[in-house]
Order: structure tokens, then C-alpha cells, then sequence
């Protein structure tokens, strides 16, 4: 009982481990939001008129909606006049040709973090376009990209290089209407990836981005959007890192993925934002809105998300199933620890013929955390002999913790088949047993088996990736168990 | 008609039809203040999210100033042998359509009216203890318009044997029928109890059910909607379970335009039990909607919840099924499966099993499946010579055996399985 106590105090004083701000001095807006901030923004970033106009709509509407109350978290009242919307790193006019003529600060992060920049990028064989608060600092492997006619870039080279396409996308899977945070990233986003696989293509490498939040008080407002033409097959990483910070940060993004005829988006996060202190103080605001739109015949998209950090995780990355046979897939882990709130899960719009969409919830609480997997699978009357399966787990650790599943299941086609099952338990006493007696530490039998637990989503990520998500899991959970 | 033309034609029908001066009038004003003050639920609340009752607010001031009948129809009658039987016809209690005599020492069956003009004070610990009006604007509605309703107390150790079986008939078109039952089992008391709606004519039937079952007792409480296919029906049952109380519910929905019912249960003793079943069906352009909500609020309790949705023609079916575990109900043990059955091509089923979970040692698990008949299922039979019709009145019925089976009075699954074989499913079908 002693060494639990031992495991549990650990735990509990355990520090962010990529806690630590970058001093950088920031071209930073002053706080607060208005019709002047949007055409800011749009200038510092040399937007074509149809940006702004498309940001100023989205603005307009933002300031006529509500933010949703419907999900179970506690949230305090956000100030969105207090945030400030726009943080560059400060550059003059000669920008840094190669990473040599990057500030070495800068440099000094990425490596604190462990981003595979410079040889290691090479070795890892991952292109990066990491994101440095708002604006692109350097991209990597663009020529090997290019060869292959692939467009991988940030969103505002894009804007700049390719407004056609930009034009065309933006906003085609998720409108600025959607919802309340997804009309505020459309106003106000700064940055993000723009991805453009051309017809019959296969990317030639995993491409991976890696977001990371750094002045204080600005929230980040990311924009994604993928596009796999018809025939190509594309394959994304996305994680996140934070530092330590007192005042909650506002995050929220939007991604959208457009899958042409027989394309395919892979799409894998490892989400280890800064989840606040024990008390539930600090921590990043994460509400974001992810939506794939398989546009095509026998397209697919696959989201695989491992959810750590954030204080509260308001996100639902979903498929649109509109072209036939087209397949939607979504595998999820989410942990939540101290006073973590998630509220997290997946819509499937069913509306071609032969579609199909699995779903794979993992959910894991502790301390006094609330975790609840929300999803949505519709299947419309023009889905033919559509198939879904479900399966929503929560593993409890400790009776002070929440573990709740809201499943909604809308069918209006006979022949679809619709199944969904969920259970919710804490680690058998028997299990726990049994690879004490073979030897094992009881921290390492509950590492085992909640790796075991969570082994059906970790086998869809990619092999780099599922290292990193097995580690952050045991660290996660380190001594949680009682 | 604007929302307070609404209110003051129902005002109007609660000063004209309420009852006199008695031990609930207080409570009643209160209750339709409350309703008037929220009007209907809409479907922008959660709990209304596929059920609509707009079509019912065009007509709930009409209905709640109709006339009763003086004689009701005899079709659709439920004979249940040698069982204790009690009448309402429009929501009047009819003491020469009952037959409430001979009860054994321990058991009192009342009107509910008579007794709240003879004992009020017992009246009042029982009413309105589980089934509070500020929860649900049906439960303000019933509350203020319902002075009518039975209530069955059963003492300590008493083993009522004969099931008591209460019926609610309607008989003319336009009226609202609002009526509560009250029961009350004392500690290790038996008793079996069937609620039976019948209408041959439009109504809106808006009844509440409070059932409290003390330490160890036992009840079958089974219920049968089998209303006018132009009817509205709402209903909802709360019931509370002491220690090692056991209920056993059984619900079987057949009729109505709009049906929703709504169990909420509290296990609120160590060790309580709760086996509920639910069977609804659905045809034409009919909607029917299933609810329950069961609360595990002590350790070692245990339930499971079976519902089971059949759905023809352009029906649209709704099922929310909830499991809410509280933090210290250590040891609960939960299941719920929700199992739904289209048989047209534009039937329509939203269901929605929740689990809520706050304890960690604890199995709970739901599972919620939705399909068409098996297509090799009804090959074979056609292979054998059954002609298309019986195999699928077949295939659907084996789809609700397990709750037919398991019906604890035979004359309701009788009820059941004829309404089944019933279903209008003309039309395109699913099956290839």
C-alpha cells in the first residue's frame, strides 16, 4: 500500500515534461477581435481579396453564434476579447535562407522536442513543416516532395502559390457555418498545412507536421486541408506539444480532408498538449473540428488519435461517406488524468450505397478526470447495404474519475446494419494477479495491460508514432492505478 | 393559435374540469403554473430530440376541455384470469366496470380520489415523491390536471397473488385522459401490477406511474399500450427500489400516433435488482419512442435492460436507454442491449444507449444492434414451401421471442404476438 501511495505522490507532482517557453520576441496584435484584426491578419499575410472576403464572412457569422453547451465538460467562460489573434516570431526583411540563418533559439526548441529536423529529419525519413506559433518557419524535403508533383506546404504558401486550388477547397467540407469554433478559426486562422496529392500519386514519405504553442495568451488557430486527387494515397502525422503556461490557451483548429475516386487520407495524431496542474489550473483549451469528406467512389480516410494532454478535448473528427463503397475509419485513444475533461468521439454520415465505417474507442480515466466518448453513425435512405461497427471501451482507475459514452445511431435504410457495443470496467483484480505472480512490478503489469487495452488503435499507427504512443501512455498513467 | 391563446385556454379547461378544493390543490396550481410557464417540450431539447410534439399542442386545449363518455366501447378488452380489476373510462375511475373486492388482510385499493377526500395525509406522502413535476413539462401537465388515478398499498410481508390489473379506456374522440398510480409495496410484500390503455377513438392519454418498492419486496409491473392509431400517448413510470427490492417491468407498445414512454428507475438500496423489458412496434406513418433511465445509487446493485423495435412502413422508432452509475456504487453490474428490426424501406430508427459511470468497480456494458430480416433466414423457409408472408411473420416473430417468452401474463404476449402479425408492411422492403 506504501509504494502505491509512493507511485501516486509521483504521479501527482510530475511535471510537464516539455514544459519551457522559447524567448523569442513576437510580432504579437494586441488582444481582442473585430472587423480591424481580420483585415490585419489578412494584410501581414499578402491574402488575395477572396481570403479576406472568406474570412469576413466567417466573422460575421461567428459573431451571431453561440458556443455549444452540449457537451459534458465544465468549461469557464472564455474572454475572446482577451486573446490576442495574431503571434509571429519577429523577422526583418532578409528572412533565413537555410536553417543555418534560423535563430538558434528556435532550433534549440525543436530539439528539446525532439523534431527530426536536419539529419535526424533525413534518418526519420519525415518531411516537416513544423509550425512555430503562426507562421511557417522551414519546410523540409520539398524537392523529393515536388518530384513527385506533391504540394506539401504551409496554408499560407499555398494561399500565395496555389489560390486556385485554396479557392476551390477551402471551406468545401467544413463550412464557416459549421460551428461556433470552426466560424472563429475561419475568421481569424493564421497558419497551418496545406497538402495537394495529385492524380494516381503515392506519396512518397509519411508527411508530418508538428504544432507547437508559444507566447502567451495567443490562442492558435490552425487550418488543415488535404486533398488526395483521384488515385493517390496519402499517409499524415500530426503532434503537439506545449509549455507550461498559468492562463488557459485557446485551441482551435480545423482540418479538413477531401478524398477524390479510389483515394485515400491516413490521417494520425498523438495530441500531448500541456493538460494543466493537479488542481486543474493552466492547460490547453483543444476544440477542434475534423471532418473528411470521401467524395468519391471507393475512397477511404482513417483518423487514428491518441488524445493525452489538453486540460479539455473537445474534438470529433468525422467522415462523410458520399461516394459508394467509400470507407470511413476511426480509432481512438483518449486518456485522461487529474482534472482532464474529454468529450471526444466520431460522426459517420452514411449516404453512399456499400459505404462502410468502424469505429474503435479507447477511453482511460483517472484521478479525477471525466472522459465520455460522444459519436454519431446516420445512415441515410440512399445508403445501400451500408455497414457500421462500433466499439466503445473505458477503462476506470480510481473512484474518483467519470467514464460515460453517448452513442447516437440514426438509421433510415433497412438494409444498413448498424452495430455498436460498449463496456466499461477497471483493471481485473485477476488479471493484475496473475502477472504479479509471474514476476512482474505491479506498475508494469498495468502498463501491460493497458497497452493491451489500447493495442487495437496503437497497430494503426505508424510504427514511429507507436512508440511515442506507448511511452506517453505509461507516463500518463504512471502509478494511477489503486 | 399563438402560445398565449394556448395558456389561457388551458387555464380556462384546469378552472372548469379541475377537481374541487382538496388535499392536492395547492400542488395542482403550482403544477399547471409550472407547465404554463415552460409550454410543451420542444426538439431542441435533448430528451425531445426525435419526438415531436408540435401536432399535439394544436389540440391539447381542446382535448383538455372534452366531455367523458358514459359508454365505452368493448373492443380491445384485456381479460387477465382471476385478476383484481379496475376501471377508467376518459380518466373517470368507473367502480361498476371494476370488480376491486375481496383483497386480502394487508392490501388496500383505492381510488384516488376518494382518497384524497378521506385520507388526505396518506395521500400526500405518496404523491409526487418520485415523479416531480419541475423535472418534465408532462409530468406539470399530469400533475395538474390528474385527480383521478388508483393507488394500491400492500403491507409488510403481504403476498398479493392475484395481479391487479387497471385499465384505461377511451371512448370518444377529442379528450384528455391524465391519471396517476400510485403503489406502494412494504418490506418483502409481493404484488403483481398491469397498467392496460385502450382508446377506439383520437385521445391524448397522459398518465404517470409512481412505484415504491420497501426493503426486500417484489413487483411485476407490466404495462400494455394498445391505443387508437390517431392517439397521443405519453407516459412516464418512476419507480424506487429499497434494499434487495426486485422489479421486474414488462412494456409492450402497439398503438398510437405518437408514443413515448419513459421508465426511470432508483436503486436506491444495496443489493436491488431490476430486470426491465420493452417491446415497441410501429407502422404506417406512426411514431413511437422508448425510454429508460436506470440509477444505480448503492453498491451491489444490479439491472438488465432488453428492448427490442420493430418498425414498418415509413415508422419512425426512437430508443434512449441510460445506465447512470454514482460514485460510490461499487459493484454494479449493468446491461443493456437494444435490438432494432427495419422492415420497410422508409422506417426509421434513432437509438441512443448511454452509459454515465462515476464508480470504477463496476461491469457495465450496452450494446445496441439495427437491422433488416436475415435474407438466408427467409430463403430457407421459402426453400421449404413457407410462402413469403408466414416466413416473414415468422422471422419476426423469433425476432421478439425472447421478451414473449419471458411475458409474465400470458394474455399480453397474446396481444403482442397478434399485433405483430398485424403490422402493415406493404411496400418496398429491404431485403435483396
Amino acid at each position: 500500500m506504501a509504494s502505491k501511495q509512493q507511485d501516486v505522490k509521483e504521479l501527482v507532482e510530475r511535471k510537464y515534461k516539455h514544459g519551457f517557453v522559447t524567448d523569442i520576441e513576437s510580432e504579437t496584435l494586441p488582444p481582442g477581435i473585430d472587423e480591424s484584426v481580420i483585415h490585419h491578419i489578412s494584410r501581414m499575410k499578402g491574402e488575395p481579396q477572396f481570403m479576406l472576403d472568406w474570412r469576413l464572412k466567417a466573422f460575421r457569422l461567428w459573431q451571431d453564434m453561440q458556443e455549444p453547451e452540449w457537451a459534458k465538460l465544465e468549461i469557464e467562460p472564455i474572454d475572446y476579447q482577451a486573446i490576442s489573434y495574431y503571434s509571429a516570431p519577429k523577422r526583418d526583411k532578409n528572412a533565413p535562407k537555410s536553417l543555418d540563418e534560423v535563430d538558434p533559439k528556435l532550433l534549440e526548441t525543436y530539439d528539446k522536442l525532439g523534431i527530426p529536423l536536419h539529419e535526424r529529419a533525413r534518418l526519420a525519413g519525415v518531411a516537416v513543416d513544423a509550425v512555430f506559433d503562426s507562421v511557417s518557419v522551414t519546410t523540409t524535403f520539398k524537392e523529393k516532395l515536388a518530384a513527385a508533383g506533391v504540394i506539401f506546404c504551409s496554408f499560407s504558401e499555398a494561399v500565395q502559390n496555389h489560390p486556385e486550388l485554396v479557392e476551390r477547397y477551402l471551406g468545401t467540407v467544413v463550412p464557416q457555418r459549421d460551428n461556433f469554433f470552426a466560424a472563429l478559426n475561419s475568421a481569424v486562422f493564421t497558419d497551418g498545412s496545406f497538402v495537394y496529392v495529385p492524380k494516381g500519386v503515392r506519396c512518397p514519405m509519411e508527411l508530418s507536421t508538428y504544432f507547437r504553442i508559444n507566447a502567451a495568451n495567443t490562442g492558435q488557430f490552425e487550418r488543415t486541408l488535404i486533398i488526395a486527387d483521384e488515385g493517390s494515397h496519402v499517409s499524415y502525422l500530426e503532434g503537439c506539444t506545449a509549455p507550461q503556461r498559468d492562463e488557459n490557451q485557446l485551441h482551435a483548429a480545423v482540418v479538413e480532408l477531401i478524398a477524390e475516386r479510389d483515394a485515400e487520407i491516413k490521417y494520425s495524431t498523438v495530441q500531448n498538449w500541456y493538460p494543466g496542474d493537479e488542481d486543474g489550473r493552466g492547460g490547453i483549451y483543444n476544440f477542434v473540428t475534423k471532418r473528411g469528406d470521401c467524395r468519391g467512389d471507393h475512397s477511404k480516410i482513417s483518423w487514428t488519435q491518441v488524445e493525452a494532454g489538453s486540460a479539455i478535448t473537445w474534438k470529433y473528427p468525422s467522415c462523410i461517406l458520399r461516394g459508394a463503397e467509400s470507407v470511413g475509419e476511426f480509432y481512438s485513444v483518449a486518456v485522461t488524468n487529474n482534472r482532464q475533461q474529454a468529450d471526444t468521439g466520431t460522426k459517420m454520415i452514411h449516404i453512399g450505397r456499400d459505404t462502410r465505417s468502424t469505429i474503435i474507442s479507447k477511453g482511460i480515466s483517472a484521478g479525477r478526470a471525466q472522459n465520455a466518448y460522444r459519436g454519431l453513425v446516420r445512415m441515410l435512405p440512399t445508403a445501400d447495404n451500408a455497414r457500421n461497427y462500433t466499439q466503445c471501451d473505458s477503462l476506470l482507475m480510481g473512484n474518483q474519475c467519470g467514464a460515460h459514452t453517448f452513442p447516437y445511431m440514426e438509421i433510415k435504410n433497412p438494409s444498413a446494419v448498424v452495430e455498436h457495443e460498449a463496456t466499461t470496467s477497471k483493471i481485473a483484480d485477476d488479471q493484475l494477479f496473475y502477472c504479479r505472480q509471474r514476476g512482474l512490478s505491479e506498475e508494469d503489469a498495468v502498463n501491460m495491460i493497458v497497452n493491451g487495452f489500447c493495442r487495437d488503435v496503437f497497430r494503426e499507427l505508424p510504427m514511429e508514432f507507436a512508440v511515442e504512443a506507448q511511452n506517453l501512455m505509461n507516463v500518463s498513467l504512471e502509478g494511477a492505478v489503486g | 393559435m399563438n402560445t398565449s391563446t394556448i395558456n389561457d385556454a388551458i387555464r380556462a379547461a384546469w378552472q372548469a374540469t379541475g377537481p374541487d378544493e382538496d388535499a392536492l390543490h395547492e400542488m395542482r396550481r403550482e403544477a399547471l403554473e409550472q407547465f404554463l410557464r415552460t409550454g410543451l417540450p420542444t426538439t431542441r431539447q435533448e430528451n425531445w430530440k426525435y419526438t415531436n410534439l408540435s401536432g399535439l399542442a394544436e389540440r391539447l386545449a381542446d382535448d383538455l376541455r372534452g366531455e367523458p363518455t358514459a359508454h365505452p366501447s368493448q373492443q380491445k378488452m384485456l381479460c387477465i384470469a382471476d385478476a383484481v380489476q379496475v376501471t377508467f373510462v376518459d380518466g373517470i375511475y368507473r367502480p361498476e366496470l371494476s370488480a376491486a373486492d375481496e383483497l386480502p388482510q394487508g392490501v388496500q385499493l383505492h381510488s384516488l380520489a376518494a382518497l384524497a377526500e378521506r385520507q388526505p395525509a396518506q395521500l400526500r406522502e405518496l404523491y409526487g415523491r418520485l415523479a416531480a413535476f419541475a423535472d418534465s413539462p408532462m409530468v406539470a401537465l399530469n400533475s395538474a390536471f390528474a385527480g383521478q388515478g388508483a393507488v394500491l398499498e400492500v403491507a409488510d410481508g403481504v403476498e398479493l397473488a392475484r395481479p391487479v390489473c387497471i385499465s384505461y379506456r377511451s371512448g370518444r374522440s377529442h379528450i384528455a385522459a391524465q391519471t396517476r398510480l400510485l403503489v406502494s409495496l412494504g418490506a418483502r410484500a409481493r404484488a403483481t401490477v398491469v397498467e392496460h390503455f385502450c382508446s377506439t377513438d383520437s385521445v391524448f392519454v397522459n398518465p404517470v406511474s409512481e412505484l415504491h418498492c420497501g426493503p426486500g419486496a417484489r413487483l411485476d409491473y407490466c404495462r400494455l399500450q394498445d391505443e387508437h392509431p390517431e392517439t397521443w400517448h405519453t407516459a412516464l413510470q418512476c419507480a424506487a427500489l429499497a434494499e434487495n427490492a426486485s422489479l421486474h417491468t414488462t412494456q409492450v407498445d402497439i398503438g398510437a400516433a405518437l408514443a413515448r414512454n419513459e421508465l426511470r428507475l432508483n436503486l436506491n438500496g444495496r443489493g436491488a435488482h431490476v430486470e426491465a423489458h420493452g417491446l415497441f412496434m410501429a407502422d404506417t406513418a406512426r411514431h413511437v419512442d422508448s425510454r429508460i433511465d436506470v440509477n444505480h445509487l448503492a453498491p451491489d446493485t444490479s439491472s438488465r435492460e432488453r428492448y427490442r423495435g420493430i418498425l414498418a412502413g415509413r415508422a419512425r422508432g426512437v430508443f434512449n436507454g441510460r445506465i447512470y452509475v454514482a460514485q460510490d456504487a461499487q459493484k454494479t453490474v449493468a446491461e443493456l442491449t437494444n435490438r432494432n428490426l427495419l422492415l420497410n424501406k422508409r422506417a426509421e430508427v434513432n437509438s441512443k444507449p448511454e452509459l454515465e459511470i462515476y464508480a470504477d468497480d463496476v461491469k457495465c456494458a450496452h450494446g445496441s444492434t439495427t437491422g433488416q430480416l436475415d435474407a438466408n433466414s427467409l430463403f430457407y423457409l421459402l426453400s421449404r414451401g413457407v410462402d413469403r408472408n408466414t416466413a416473414r411473420n415468422m422471422l419476426i416473430t423469433a425476432f421478439a421471442a425472447e421478451l414473449l417468452t419471458d411475458m409474465r401474463i400470458p394474455e399480453i404476449a397474446a396481444r403482442a404476438q397478434q399485433a405483430l402479425e398485424a403490422l402493415h408492411t406493404d411496400g418496398e422492403t429491404g431485403e435483396s
